[in-house]
């Protein structure tokens, strides 16, 4: 199917992008390749029906996230050489690995549909509409701002809060060491 | 496209990000990495968000539904804030040792 042959598609894309952030040569290039997965992970939000994820990925990451980092790789110097991997690369591939098989074990054995019956089972659903299949999501942004003012009201209240002492906490670090440079 | 390609291909990415994390001397790639991890934990929770029984959204099923993605939005707002708050993190370092290897950066908290 088309929509199969493009997942596909993405998703080597996807892994490549993410295999040479490790493997390139030189720190910049990583950053730029960040911002290709960092693309490649708006693509599949798309592809998922999730447009304003998608849209908020493709503004938070690659317009700020990316520019971000390239920015400090230029702001400090020794591009070539940080790219060294220290002597835990074998072990953490290892673990990595033994990571990623019992993690796709699980994956592929369990049996999701039983999962999505007993939680359309355990929920509150009274209309008929509520159906087994996967969610039609029309006007999915209007029910998602609903949602966030609603039921996340605190959590994306601490989010805020959250940016903000960051903001803080960045402009402070850096102060302390402009008035450490001037004395 | 199931649940489970979407969720191996976030589990792929996970454990680049972790092997990243754990294997790179600079910092500024452990970010990067850091990265991928958050987003590789958002795209697992957006799936999961496809793939939620649901029918057409209403007030019953929009929140079962659409949790997801708000996890995925809340996600990108600490991704972000952590990437400010960290490569700020290594400018300060960088000013101090001249490095960005992150063995140099034990005694931060004196300077």
């Amino acid at each position: 199917m088309f929509i199969d042959a493009i997942f596909y598609l993405v998703s080597i894309l996807l892994i490549s992008n993410s295999l040479l952030i490790l493997f390139s040569k030189n720190v910049y290039r990583s950053a730029v390749f960040l911002a290709f997965s960092m693309l490649c992970f708006a693509a599949m939000y798309f592809m998922l029906s999730a447009e304003f994820i998608g849209v908020i990925q493709i503004l938070v990451y690659v317009g700020a996230v990316s520019v971000l980092i390239a920015l400090s790789v230029m702001l400090v110097k020794d591009v070539e050489k940080s790219t060294d991997n220290n002597k835990l690369l074998y072990y953490s591939s290892i673990v990595g690995l033994i990571f990623l098989v019992l993690i796709s074990f699980f994956i592929v054995n369990f049996n999701w549909d039983d999962f999505s019956n007993e939680i359309l089972n355990n929920s509150n659903c009274l209309l008929s509409s509520c159906g087994a299949d996967p969610g039609i999501l029309i006007e999915s942004t209007n029910w998602l701002g609903k949602l966030i003012t609603t039921d996340f009201m605190v959590a994306f209240q601490l989010s805020g809060l959250i940016l903000l002492a960051s903001l803080i906490g960045a402009l402070a670090l850096l102060r302390v060491r402009m008035n450490n440079d001037s004395e | 496209m199931t649940l489970s390609n979407i969720l191996i291909v976030s589990a792929v990415i996970f454990v680049i990000g972790l092997l990243g994390t754990i294997s790179k001397k600079s910092t500024v790639l452990v970010i990067m990495s850091m990265e991928l991890m958050f987003n590789a934990a958002a795209l697992s929770f957006v799936a999961f968000s496809r793939f939620a029984p649901g029918g057409l959204l209403g007030v019953e099923s929009a929140s079962r539904v659409l949790s997801g993605q708000v996890m995925a939005i809340f996600i990108i707002a600490i991704g972000a804030a952590e990437a400010a708050l960290a490569l700020s993190l290594v400018i300060a370092i960088y000013r101090e040792k001249s490095s960005i290897e992150i063995t140099n950066s034990i005694d931060i908290k004196e300077a």
